[in-house]
């Protein structure tokens, strides 16, 4: 193959975008033909599988094939791509009869309570009708086949890759408009009669062929970049607008005369009446309900991955591994350079830590808890029998955890802990320290309930985790007698965090530890697949917890968890850090430090507390429900925590993706130092961030409206559990829906500031 | 496939990589000089701080045959008086630029690797400063060299609100929608004859 021909093969162009889309379309669409095929088999035969997966692969083969890549240097090229996306690809995926098995590929709760209310709204089906109308389809593609071709517009394409873009989609869009009165695709019932195809094709060949006669034959080149454009392979500007002509003439002629052909002798043989408009001669058939309730998804049953979460060594060694990290990490921040970008106790804990424990709490559940590297100390404690106390009355609620929490962030921004890799070890070491005296004197769990401020982050988070340590049969545990989940038995602990299983709802209070799964003698515990915050919406009696609209404390520690998440990344921010010096030098101070810890506690204690006390007053005027205002605190502030953990996600993500890599380096770096050289060092390569500045900002703003909706939908949710008319719950909720809209608002303003990057810079251009 | 794995897809549906990989937009410079025929193509609205593809087409003079073996350097300079530095990201992640403090010139290479049509020679590059810069492509082919030049007017950055602006909707958008659909099933619900009035008991 000659050098040329192999450079047009490979040109080919990827849009991960495109790709994906088309990837999510296909697997939509097979997850329901899969159910319709088993139940509705000559509805659903495999070739419309494959029609509908051939249709979106000639789509991606017309944007990613070097089709694309020449498109602007060749009419010819231009025409083919245009040819794929208008005629071959359309009716395939029609053919595929898309619209049930896409249906029925959407969870069965988003097609039941979110689609369908659309599918049936008169409005939008009359809508669906006059647009699927064949002389409205006509027409549309008459209009967009000849408003494209005027030389000014299709300039325009060739100019600007947006509109480039947007030619496409019209000619696809207009393409599948006009191909759905020929194929006809189920469920929908055709309009006009079958002889009308024929002509309906006909008559778009005739605009077809007049287009293309006027490419063919014009005497000068019409599109202006095609003439300025360099020539290839010999040929010139105008003869390779005849060429596109002759494309567009004789294989797009094909397409409308060949299905108009066939469907005319389908209308003159003797079966031509097996399809009328308003009567189908197909039998009405049985459209059977969305796939019933399935058992959820189980981590526990999960090959491989379920029975080393099983195994209390599978926990163990878990534990060792943050345990051994954590010692390393103290060490180096104790006798390792003072350096945070260079130091373990600088990288791991404040980049990796921070960001893989908020990712697998959003992705999976709390299973950094599960791996607590705190565990051997309070087993150590544990051992030295002198556990006879219980945790003091006094204590059993959250609120010093919500001070020790408070305490944290303050000392964080304070004292600058991830900039100073000696207090990040003398914390870790204060915290072996308590972890082992606790558990030495109380029994139970009282550390990890009462006093851990980094388990009670997690315990918030865990809130709108998508996976729940909960009974897999409620009726197995009604006939239980031991309930050995909590007792525990002779070979297994129970809970220590006194959970009974069958009354535990939602994941506070749960460390995802296991014992209720291995103490359970009827293997009656997994690890389930639940919707994420939907717990947040009932309000029943929790085992050791009580109602949640009585528990002041856990309303405070949500308000703290979500009002941290905004203020810990503002306090990086240049203009936040520009006001603070501002105000120091208004007063006089040498050091902006004063100002910082004034902020801190107006951001995380006055302002959160405030603005909820307002709310809470101010909906349940405004709504005359007879609710008392601390119920409506208790409630709706855990309804905010979807956007505080949105927030936390999208602020760790950010250090991820920038400082991602130097964790080698600093590996590296403290290997060396201790005599035991790694690789070889990567000296004066410069660390790529994972994502770029545009692409980091969408990740973050997505990831904040995902936040943004989940809190709107609890808030909805909870405010009808008071009110039944919607006036009424929105006026309940409206409050706290504009202190979500301000956090969001002020957290994109937030992503939007240069940040301070605080050490966590590349670490090698240091070294 | 499981929930999470859906919200997982079509998040990803909304991920703009944001690179510069169009091959170019509008044409530049198209010259024949020495045994090559040259055309510069650079998209058509570069912006200060955004990637922008810079291509290059080589062609045998004579035959029109693309030339897949030249070496391409492209020598940008800043718009004058500017203030630009040599910064780590004038060329993206793709490539380096190198900086001459005495010229104030940066030199990038151009490759076949880097486009998407193999014909071609692209080097996607950010222009950190505003104006008019001064693009020279010098193309080197068996002892035969020659240079071409345009000018690259860049425009100052749009706000980044509004490349958010898509992603800021979506919230509002979601809430419509949702509002329409409690409506809907709202609408439904009262339609339906409640279990407790005569029509719906079943006639003894």
């Amino acid at each position: 193959m000659s050098p040329i021909s192999q450079a047009i093969l490979s040109s080919w162009s990827f849009d991960p975008k495109m790709t994906l889309g088309i990837v999510a379309l296909l697997v939509l669409y097979l997850r329901g033909w899969l159910v319709l095929h088993r139940t509705l088999p000559a509805r659903f035969p495999r070739w419309r599988l494959f029609a509908f997966a051939g249709g979106l692969v000639v789509l991606w083969l017309a944007i990613a094939s070097p089709l694309d890549a020449f498109s602007s240097l060749l009419l010819s090229a231009h025409m083919v791509q245009h040819l794929l996306l208008m005629s071959v690809a359309p009716p395939l995926i029609l053919l595929g009869a898309p619209l049930l098995p896409l249906l029925r590929g959407l969870p069965r709760k988003i097609a039941r309570d979110g689609v369908a209310p659309f599918l049936i709204w008169p409005a939008l089906r009359r809508l669906g009708n006059a647009l699927i109308n064949p002389l409205t389809c006509w027409i549309v593609m008459a209009v967009t086949l000849s408003a494209w071709h005027v030389p000014a517009a299709f300039d325009l394409a060739l100019r600007s890759p947006g509109w480039h873009k947007v030619e496409h989609a019209c000619f696809f869009g207009a393409s599948v408009l006009f191909w759905w009165p020929v194929v006809r695709p189920f469920p929908s019932k055709p309009q006009w009669p079958l002889w009308s195809v024929p002509v309906y094709l006909l008559a778009t060949d005739l605009l077809n062929t007049a287009l293309s006669a006027i490419l063919t034959f014009s005497d000068h080149v019409l599109f202006r970049p095609y003439l300025e454009a360099p020539r290839l392979f010999g040929t010139t500007a105008l003869s390779d607008q005849s060429c596109a002509g002759v494309i567009m003439w004789v294989p797009g002629s094909l397409v409308f005369l060949i299905p108009a052909a066939l469907m005319a002798m389908q209308y003159l043989s003797a079966g031509h009446l097996l399809v009328r408009p308003g009567r189908t001669a197909l039998k009405p058939v049985y459209v059977p309900p969305l796939p019933g309730t399935k058992t959820p998804f189980d981590l526990l049953r999960m090959p491989i991955i379920g029975p080393f979460f099983r195994a209390q060594s599978g926990r163990r060694f878990m534990q060792a591994v943050l345990f051994m990290a954590a010692i390393a990490v103290t060490i180096d921040g104790l006798f390792g350079p003072q350096v945070s970008s260079m130091n373990l106790a600088g990288v791991l804990p404040w980049t990796y830590g921070r960001a893989f424990a908020i990712i697998a709490l959003l992705a999976a559940g709390n299973f950094f808890c599960m791996a607590c590297p705190f565990m051997f100390f309070r087993e150590l404690g544990r051992r030295l029998g002198l556990r006879q106390r219980s945790w003091p009355q006094a204590l059993r609620s959250k609120w010093f955890a919500i001070v020790l929490l408070v305490l944290f962030f303050w000392c964080y921004e304070v004292f600058g802990l991830w900039d100073k890799p000696i207090w990040t070890a003398r914390l870790i070491i204060n915290y072996f320290l308590a972890a082992l005296m606790i558990d030495a004197l109380f029994r139970g769990a009282s550390f990890c309930k009462y006093v851990c401020p980094i388990g009670q982050f997690q315990f918030v988070a865990s809130l709108v985790s998508p996976l729940e340590v909960k009974v897999r049969q409620a009726d197995v545990c009604a006939s239980c007698k031991t309930h050995d989940c909590l007792r525990g038995n002779e070979r297994q602990r129970g809970c220590e965090m006194n959970l009974h299983l069958p009354r535990k709802s939602g994941n506070l209070d749960c460390t995802f530890c296991l014992d209720c799964v291995r103490a359970c003698p009827h293997e009656n515990i997994g690890i389930m697949a639940v919707v994420p915050g939907m717990d947040l919406v009932r309000d029943a009696p929790r085992s050791s917890i009580g109602r949640l609209s009585r528990r002041l404390d856990i309303g405070a520690l949500a308000l703290v968890f979500v009002f941290a998440g905004f203020a810990n990344p503002a306090f990086m921010t240049a203009p936040v850090v520009a006001f603070q010096d501002a105000v120091a030098a208004r007063l006089g101070l040498d050091s902006p430090l004063a100002v910082t810890r004034v902020l801190l506690l107006v951001a995380l204690v006055f302002l959160p507390g405030t603005l909820a006390l307002a709310a809470a007053y101010g909906s349940r005027v405004a709504s005359h429900v007879s609710v008392g205002a601390r119920e409506l605190f208790c409630r709706f502030s855990l309804s905010l925590v979807p956007l505080g953990a949105a927030m936390w996600a999208g602020h760790f993500l950010f250090h991820l993706s920038t400082a991602w890599g130097s964790a080698w380096t600093v590996v590296q770096r403290a290997a060396k130092d201790t005599g035991w050289p790694l690789l070889k060092s990567r000296d004066g390569e410069l660390v790529s961030p994972l994502l770029g500045a545009d692409a980091m900002h969408v990740l973050q703003t997505l990831v904040l409206d995902a936040g943004l909706l989940l809190t709107f939908y609890l808030m909805w949710r909870v405010a009808l559990t008071y009110a039944s008319r919607g006036q009424d719950a929105l006026r309940l909720l409206a409050p706290w829906a504009a202190i979500s809209i301000g956090l969001y608002a002020f957290g994109i303003w937030i992503f939007l500031q240069p940040m301070q990057m605080r050490g966590m810079a590349d670490t090698m251009s240091r070294l | 496939m499981n929930r999470v794995g859906y919200i997982l897809a079509l998040s990803m549906l909304g991920l703009s990589l944001g690179d510069a990989r169009a091959d170019g937009g509008i044409m530049r410079a198209h010259e024949v000089q020495g045994p090559f025929v040259v055309t510069i193509f650079t998209a058509s609205e570069p912006q200060q701080g955004s990637p922008v593809d810079v291509t290059v087409m080589v062609q045998e003079r004579d035959s029109n045959d693309a030339i897949l073996d030249a070496t391409v350097k492209l020598i940008l300079t800043p718009p004058a008086r500017s203030l630009a530095k040599p910064v780590e990201e004038v060329c993206g992640t793709w490539g380096t630029a190198g900086f001459d403090p005495n010229s104030e010139r940066f030199t990038v290479a151009a490759t076949r690797r880097l486009a998407s049509n193999k014909l071609l020679y692209a080097a996607p590059i950010k222009l950190d400063v505003a104006g008019t810069w001064q693009l020279r492509a010098s193309i080197q082919r068996e002892g035969d060299v020659v240079k071409i030049s345009c000018s690259l007017p860049v425009s100052p950055p749009p706000h980044k609100l509004i490349g958010l602006l898509p992603y800021l909707i979506l919230p509002a958008l979601m809430v419509a929608l949702f509002a329409v659909n409690q409506w809907l099933r709202r609408q439904s619900l009262g339609k339906l004859p409640s279990p407790l009035t005569p029509q719906a008991r079943p006639a003894c």
